[in-house]
């Protein structure tokens, strides 16, 4: 009974613990970088000019001003002759000392105390802090340094940078919790690590709102003249507000966040079955015992209040239990729900792990609500029944029976509300999960009719093999139904469980599947060549002789740059193709239409891929990948305005590709409107198409030889590799789910074992007797083994069509609206025939303990208490 | 020689103060001095000592001089408007060498790399009126040497000879008529000061020609030197209402790597300028067992703009007011200087009490007011109170 409600607590708190923990360093990571801030200035491509914040300083008499630079970097940890060094990812923070006090509280941070050891002890940190001064100092959080096996005053390396950092200081995340996922360092060490000098990420001010003004109106406008004045002096940059960039970045996570608290739902629901199963099991398993208690002379009401209370205790127990284990497995999944947020978002490493208060009462409430609520009915009928009939089952089956028609009428029209909330919402992912939620706990309320029916339509058509191949007949299906009450519940868990891994499995194979597709398309050269170092280019020299190889048939430049625009940020990606390498992208019909109402241009009526294309090159247009074309909602033919070297030009969006890319938004602009636009002439990468008679081999060599004559750090990679390293990071990315999906099998198992056990203990005398009558251990754990399997296997039948329309919902619902992605639909076979034998197997194994306890059963023993 | 070396020495040590919270609790000045001036014994290395006199050569020495660890552009002045309302004003430009830093054989290509960095100080006081309360403010900035961000330069063209800056505070100088004309551009929040000072004296080389010897080391010492008189005239604001004003101000130049000796804990620091056109410039270095350091010095500085020093012994002062800030130092802000050698007595009363600095360093810095024993106003001036 512990084992149940522990397992089914854990799993509720540790997917929340995973979920909240993610969430919070996120947001702790953007609050230490923007800190105070209230707006910024950021640039167009690669940030912005140093020289901004000198004239903004020294002629604007801008004060609350800071610069800095930004990017994410690998330190190397200390561990000696290891051939993998331990690397962590950090958000390099580039800052100005001298002008932070305004801004980030990244020192001390504790408030003024008269207490006298406190302040030497700050006075010692702050000492400290004027070394940031130095080029290389760096300041880290004690627990980030601990890890890397640092030390003040100790070197780090880089994985991408000559320079070599010196630890100057840690910081207690304890009391600066926000500093857990930064390394700090002087403005000049950051330009020099990131390759920035010259230029600044962003500069951050303080806007404060006039308070001296008296009506909000005219303080804000004071606030918009500022803006102006400071717009006006710094072309090419632009002020925005801090809070709508963190929004962009927060927004981005928003849909991963989601999906996981889906995920959790659906572990509660799992959990809730499994703790309700365990609870009426323990109570109706001592049936007889109660009976005994009831003829004793013990009241009605005491018997009842002290199965509440038993109950009650066992659950506060369970749930103590579940909480701890559900830490310890939520700091588990945590890694992985990093390593996803890393993969796709942003630089982040998590490692405090955090829990609210409102997970930690969702999870003890549900272990003792579902305790309680499951107890009550059974703890009713014991107590209410007249002894005689309390020691026997058959009495409560009977009942059971009566309710069936009417949970399943429940269950199919919840199960049309989840239908109907599907339908009417229109971009509501939250309708979707409450949809699914309803689809699913509907359809498990169906179970026990189903059950019912199968069952009967099984014994009919089986009649005639089961009687000739087995001894005991019908015997394992019908006492399947003949205790309903709990194998219903035992089977409802495992649908549930199973369903949903055949749900998620089926999305994840759709999504796999297309993914490849796309990769398949986009990567339309043989070979690509690309910088390593950030932000640095392929030098001119290179792209000269390259291009004039004989085997090169075609090639496509590419330059990639973080660009703003009205609406959120954005990569933009100017491309330029010749010889054979054709510009692909695979344009869905459904994605490209116009919003309704829009005049559109003809061209872009129903145009052809060719059409978009020409259109890219020889107009101010660009292509807009699907995700930010749901995202933002910008359709075909509405106009995008960028902010380019020469300020804000409109765009006209051409076409909408296809693209399972995530973060922000990739908009694709042909090399000759961007050179154009921007100033910019660096290539970062190179794709090359091979003349297909000859034998790549030797291109490869010719290409390595030329690229070792150059200094940069130049990678080679070819299609095959990029294809191959994509897909893994696509499969590291649904690694958690697959662990949660296991999970939930998990716990459906144990489900389904204490259910199982129930049973093989409430036909202690039936077994008894079968033995009595002559049959053998043997043919008795035949019989168990049927019947487990029967159950599994109905369970695995069931969880088809449920996992079906789950999978659908995901990827044409969920997937779309919290993504953005659509992809193409399809159900492997495997994943169904994996499904069903999971049910089985499950079903199977939690069989095999209930078979030996059976088998130690003594028939005479048993029957003694008849 | 001011507080400003102690202030400048201090902030290595506790930088922290403006970087957490500006209303941080002051540390106990006499643990700090001491601190301090280990620090300042052992590691000059890597900075040339004013160890003798040198030769100066302007404009160039306007400059900065950064083979040394400190540097300032002192300038404090007594303003009046076409009303008689009394201020003054007190601007200072540190140029501080960063902590030395252990040597890495990183390539650096950043601009934005400095090897020191600039403090200022800029402060106005309204004389009391006898209305209403005086108005009163002072601000404090740092800057690294970098990026264009603060600094200080001299070129040899007409219009900007001169130019010590950090943000948008500058200290300018160009070329009129043979003359160097200074111009300070100063504003914060609703203060603010845009003065022209054109000298009415020559450079006054302080110490010997120059080199001023702060203790019996030979090379605890700085280069020091003044124009006593700079008639200053133009606009401020104080507490947002602007002022045309004239009036007269002091500047003061040094630099050195090392200058304190253990046994001194403060300084006494007067700069007088009489209306018979005399000024008068003195420091009493005060030792930790209250004596007054022979180290001491006077100066009086003629109409025409010669020195003639002052045996320290042949100046005596009296204090007759101390005066208690919030944060439990008292100052002796007002009392007489006997003059032995003359016979003088000259009483000096502030423009206003408080007006003590609550900087990274907190010291007493204020204007002040100079009678004769009859109570006739005979000039005016600054104080400076260090290590209370």
């Amino acid at each position: 009974m512990l084992i149940g409600m522990t397992l089914g607590v854990a799993i509720i708190f540790a997917v929340d613990i995973a979920n909240e923990s993610a969430k919070r360093a996120f947001a702790l990571s953007l609050d230490a970088v923007t800190g105070r801030t209230t707006h910024q200035i950021i640039g167009g491509a690669n940030g912005i000019d140093e020289a901004i914040y000198t004239r903004l300083r020294t002629e604007l008499g801008v004060r609350n001003s800071a610069p800095v630079i930004q990017g994410a970097v690998n330190l190397l940890g200390a561990t000696e002759g290891a051939e993998q060094k331990y690397t962590e990812t950090l958000q390099l923070l580039g800052v100005d000392l001298f002008a932070e006090p305004m801004f980030r509280s990244l020192a001390d941070q504790r408030p003024p105390s008269d207490d006298n050891t406190e302040d030497n002890a700050s006075a010692k940190v702050n000492r400290d802090s004027l070394k940031l001064l130095h080029h290389g100092s760096v300041i880290l959080a004690q627990s980030t340094a601990d890890r890397l096996g640092a030390s003040v005053g100790s070197s780090i390396t880089l994985a991408d940078s000559s320079v070599t950092l010196t630890l100057i200081s840690t910081v207690d995340t304890t009391v600066q919790a926000n500093f857990e996922n930064i390394a700090m360092v002087d403005i000049s060490t950051a330009q020099d690590v990131l390759g920035l000098q010259g230029k600044l990420s962003r500069i951050d001010l303080v806007l404060p709102l006039q308070p001296a003004a008296a009506t909000f109106k005219q303080r804000t406008t004071q606030l918009e003249q500022d803006i102006d004045y400071i717009e006006a002096a710094i072309s090419g940059a632009r002020v925005i507000e801090a809070a709508r960039r963190n929004n962009a970045l927060l927004q981005m996570t928003e849909a991963f966040h989601t999906n996981l608290l889906a995920m959790s739902l659906l572990a509660l629901l799992v959990g809730a079955f499994l703790i309700y199963n365990t609870v009426t099991l323990s109570v109706i398993q001592r049936r007889s015992v109660f009976g005994q208690l009831r003829v004793a002379g013990v009241h009605r009401h005491e018997l009842f209040r002290s199965i509440i209370t038993e109950t009650f205790a066992f659950s506060i127990a369970g749930t103590l239990a579940g909480v701890i284990l559900g830490y310890f497995l939520g700091s588990a999944l945590l890694t992985l729900v990093t390593r996803t947020i890393n993969d796709l978002y942003f630089a982040l490493d998590v490692r405090q792990v955090n829990y609210s208060a409102f997970s930690l009462v969702k999870a003890c409430g549900v272990g003792l609500g579902v305790s309680l609520l499951a107890a009550i009915p059974p703890a009713l009928e014991a107590a209410n029944s007249p002894p005689v009939t309390v020691t026997q089952r058959s009495s409560m089956e009977g009942r059971i029976n009566k309710i069936v028609p009417l949970i399943f009428i429940a269950g199919i029209a919840l199960m049309c509300l989840g239908a109907m909330i599907l339908w009417i919402s229109d971009r509501s992912l939250w309708a979707a999960f409450v949809a699914i939620f309803c689809i699913v706990s509907g359809y498990s309320l169906t179970i026990p009719k189903l059950l019912l029916l199968l069952t009967s339509v099984g014994n009919r058509k089986t009649k005639r093999i089961v009687n000739a191949y087995t001894s005991l007949g019908h015997y394992p299906l019908r006492s399947i139904t003949a205790s309903l009450s709990r194998t219903a519940i035992a089977i409802a868990a495992l649908v549930v469980a199973v369903s949903a891994t055949a749900g998620v499995g089926i999305m994840t194979g759709s999504f796999r599947l297309s993914v490849a597709q796309w990769l398949g398309d986009a990567l339309q050269s043989d070979l690509y060549i690309s910088s390593t170092a950030p932000d640095t280019s392929l030098p001119p020299a290179l792209i000269k002789e390259i291009s004039a190889l004989e085997n090169i048939t075609g090639t496509r430049q590419v330059r990639m740059l973080e660009a703003e625009t009205d609406k959120s940020p954005i990569r933009l990606m100017a491309v330029r193709s010749s010889g054979t390498s054709p510009q692909t992208y695979s344009f869905k019909e459904k994605a490209n239409r116009a919003a309704p109402g829009a005049t559109v241009n003809p061209l872009l009526r129903a145009a052809s891929a060719d059409t978009r294309i020409r259109l890219l090159q020889t107009t101010d247009s660009v292509l807009i990948a699907e995700p930010y074309s749901s995202s933002q909602n910008i359709r075909v033919n509405d106009t995008l305005n960028i902010s380019t070297d020469q300020g804000i030009k409109p765009f006209t969006v051409a076409g909408v590709f296809t693209n399972y890319t995530s973060g922000k938004g990739l908009v694709v602009i042909s090399m000759n409107s961007f050179h154009r636009y921007w100033s910019d002439r660096r290539i970062d990468t190179i794709g090359l198409s091979l003349s297909e008679d000859i034998d790549s081999t030797e291109t490869k060599i010719q290409l390595r030889n030329i690229l070792s004559m150059y200094d940069d750090k130049l990678l080679m990679r070819s299609n095959t590799e990029i294809r191959t390293q994509s897909l893994e990071i696509f499969d590291r990315t649904f690694a958690i789910t697959h662990v949660l999906r296991l999970l939930t099998v998990g716990v459906a198992f144990i489900g389904i074992l204490s259910a199982l056990m129930a049973l093989a203990l409430e036909k202690r005398s039936e077994y008894a007797v079968l033995r009595a009558l002559g049959t053998t251990p043997f043919q008795l754990r035949a019989l168990l083994f049927w019947q487990t399997g029967l159950m599994g296997l109905i369970a695995g039948v069931l969880a088809l069509p449920l996992g079906i329309v789950m999978s659908k919902i995901l990827v044409s619902v969920i997937n779309v609206r919290s993504f953005g992605w659509t992809m193409e639909y399809h159900i492997p076979l495997i994943v169904l025939l994996e499904s069903l034998i999971l049910a089985i197997v499950a079903a199977l194994i939690a069989g095999l303990y209930p078979a030996y306890k059976l088998n130690q059963l003594s028939p005479a023993e048993a029957l003694r208490y008849q | 020689m001011k507080s400003h070396l102690f202030a400048t020495l201090f902030i290595i040590t506790s930088f922290s103060l403006a970087l957490s919270s500006c209303n941080y609790p002051p540390q106990e000045n006499s643990t700090n001095g001491v601190s301090l001036h280990s620090e300042l014994g052992g590691k000059a290395e890597g900075f040339e000592r004013a160890c003798s006199a040198r030769e100066f050569s302007f404009p160039e020495d306007h400059g900065a001089h950064p083979a040394y660890r400190n540097e300032w552009w002192y300038i404090t002045g007594n303003l009046e408007n076409s009303a008689g309302l009394r201020f003054g004003f007190h601007v200072t430009f540190f140029r501080v060498a960063n902590p030395p830093a252990t040597p890495t054989d990183n390539r650096h290509s950043s601009h934005w790399v400095s090897k020191e960095f600039y403090m200022a100080h800029f402060a106005m006081t309204e004389g009391l009126t006898g209305q209403t309360a005086a108005n009163s403010s002072s601000f404090e900035r740092f800057s690294r040497a970098a990026a264009g961000l603060s600094g200080a330069q001299v070129s040899n063209t007409n219009l900007n000879t001169v130019k010590v800056w950090l943000d948008d505070w500058q200290l300018n100088a160009r070329q009129v008529n043979d003359k160097l004309v200074w111009q300070l551009s100063l504003k914060e929040g609703d203060y603010s000061l845009q003065m022209n000072l054109t000298p009415e004296k020559p450079v006054v080389l302080q110490g010997n020609a120059g080199y001023s010897q702060k203790s019996a080391h030979p090379c605890n010492a700085s280069y020091y030197y003044s124009i006593p008189r700079l008639r200053a005239d133009g606009q401020i604001m104080v507490a947002g209402k602007k002022h045309d004003v004239t009036g007269s101000a002091w500047l003061d130049r040094e630099w050195s790597s090392s200058a304190l000796a253990d046994t001194q804990t403060g300084w006494d620091w007067f700069a007088i300028q009489l209306n018979d056109g005399r000024d008068l410039m003195l420091y009493n270095l005060r030792q930790t067992d209250g004596g007054i350091d022979p180290y001491s010095y006077a100066v009086e500085i003629d109409r025409q703009g010669n020195k003639r020093q002052i045996p320290i012994d042949q100046i005596v002062i009296e204090i007759q007011h101390w005066w208690q800030s919030d944060s439990g130092s008292r100052y002796p802000v007002a009392g007489t200087i006997h003059r032995k050698d003359t016979g003088e007595v000259l009483v000096f009363t502030p423009l206003k009490e408080n007006q003590e600095l609550d900087f990274t360093v907190r010291y007493w810095e204020g204007a002040i007011d100079l009678t004769n024993i009859n109570g006739e106003k005979i000039g005016h001036g600054y104080l400076e109170l260090t290590g209370y």
